[in-house]
């Protein structure tokens, strides 16, 4: 080794040394030992967390049960819709709907019979006619004995009328008996 | 011929021993023992290496974290610093890899400088000393790491060339050209700072 290696290095001691002070390596020893136990404590709760079933963490926070229902209810949506597109007629399910098809499905061929049947009703009242919507007595509002022969049974739901469905019922079958006699008279 | 630098013994005595037998049990206190015992030779090292007091503070605790998370597999027997010296080193490496770049010219030589001023010096001296000093920082910054820590690991740390070769993990014979080579491109370094041929 050359003598200026020896002054270079003894240069680079002098250059490349710090003393941070007694203080900074009294407290040392405890500064590493609570970095160890943090990181200690850090590693159990990574192994707790792996432990865990995968879909606890999903319920675990407000953020992710959210996301959760969210996609939940996506699901369903896209289940139900897929079902309806799928099986139409199933679709006609509720009451109403299911008591309106036929009625629909026969509208035609009774139009036919009552024009065929009732050549002085004017085209215009024939379909309605037909429909029983606003037929005569007898007709739109069949009595029923027994226990429910106050009532009214519309044709339309099957349900049974109170009595202001009664009423217009009755008003409207007036007022078409009236236009029934008239045409007769004409 | 110059001998061996002078340095601290770091032949793993019986009490040491005791204290790494312990702390492989998982005895904190025996770890807690070790690391006063090495403590400010770790610093040394980092501080040189990172020329940084905050990068040599992280640097110095991440060694003994990473020593005590591995002192299972440390052989007993086997003297501690070179084990705790390489971890340094290799920490040191990580560090500038990941900052791709070179440690910054740090402040706290200049401000030692500065309260080594005394009355009986020659302003004059203590000028060129500055000056000096701050080009042999430059030119050391300029170094590749591996040279860097080498000449660390030799000048600072005053470790043999068998330990400068188990810190680094390679042979004596390396040790030796890489230092020689590391004190050439220093000097190269200085002369190319200082406008002198080397």
């Amino acid at each position: 080794m050359k003598p200026e290696d020896d002054e270079l290095d003894a240069d680079l001691k002098r250059v490349l040394s710090h003393d941070p002070g007694e203080g900074y390596f009294r407290d040392f020893a405890s500064r590493v030992t609570d970095r160890i136990a943090a990181d200690a404590r850090a590693e159990a709760a990574r192994a707790e967390a792996a432990r865990t079933p995968w879909w606890r963490g999903l319920l675990s926070s407000p953020r992710a049960l959210a996301a959760v229902g969210g996609v939940a209810v996506v699901a369903v949506a896209a289940g139900i819709a897929f079902n309806v597109m799928r099986h139409p007629a199933d679709a006609l399910r509720t009451a109403g709907l299911r008591g309106r098809a036929p009625a629909e499905a026969e509208a035609p061929a009774a139009g036919a019979v009552a024009r065929e049947t009732s050549p002085g009703t004017p085209a215009l009242f024939a379909g309605r006619a037909a429909r029983g919507r606003d037929a005569g007595p007898g007709v739109g509002c069949p009595r029923r004995r027994g226990a429910h022969d106050h009532g009214c049974w519309t044709r339309r739901t099957g349900a049974h009328a109170g009595g202001a469905r009664r009423r217009v019922g009755r008003r409207r079958a007036g007022a078409e008996r009236a236009r029934t006699s008239a045409c007769a008279n004409a | 011929m110059n001998p061996e630098p002078q340095r601290i013994s770091r032949a793993p005595s019986e009490d040491e021993t005791g204290l790494v037998r312990a702390a492989q049990s998982g005895d904190a206190k025996a770890f807690a023992e070790i690391v006063l015992r090495y403590q400010r030779a770790v610093y040394r090292v980092a501080y040189a290496l990172t020329r940084n007091a905050t990068d040599a503070d992280d640097l110095a605790q991440e060694t003994f974290v990473r020593a005590w998370g591995a002192i299972g597999r440390f052989e007993l027997g086997q003297p501690m610093y070179p084990w705790l010296s390489r971890i340094v080193t290799n920490l040191a490496f990580s560090l500038f890899r990941g900052r791709k770049r070179r440690p910054e010219t740090p402040l706290e030589p200049l401000l030692e400088s500065g309260r080594q001023w005394g009355i009986h010096d020659d302003p004059a001296d203590h000028a060129a000393r500055s000056e000096h000093d701050a080009k042999l920082q430059a030119a050391f910054a300029g170094l590749s790491p591996e040279h860097q820590a080498i000449l660390a690991l030799r000048a600072v740390d005053d470790q043999s060339y068998e330990e400068i070769a188990q810190t680094l993990g390679i042979p004596v014979g390396t040790v030796m050209s890489r230092l020689s080579r590391a004190r050439a491109e220093l000097k190269k370094h200085l002369g190319g700072h200082t406008g002198e041929t080397p």
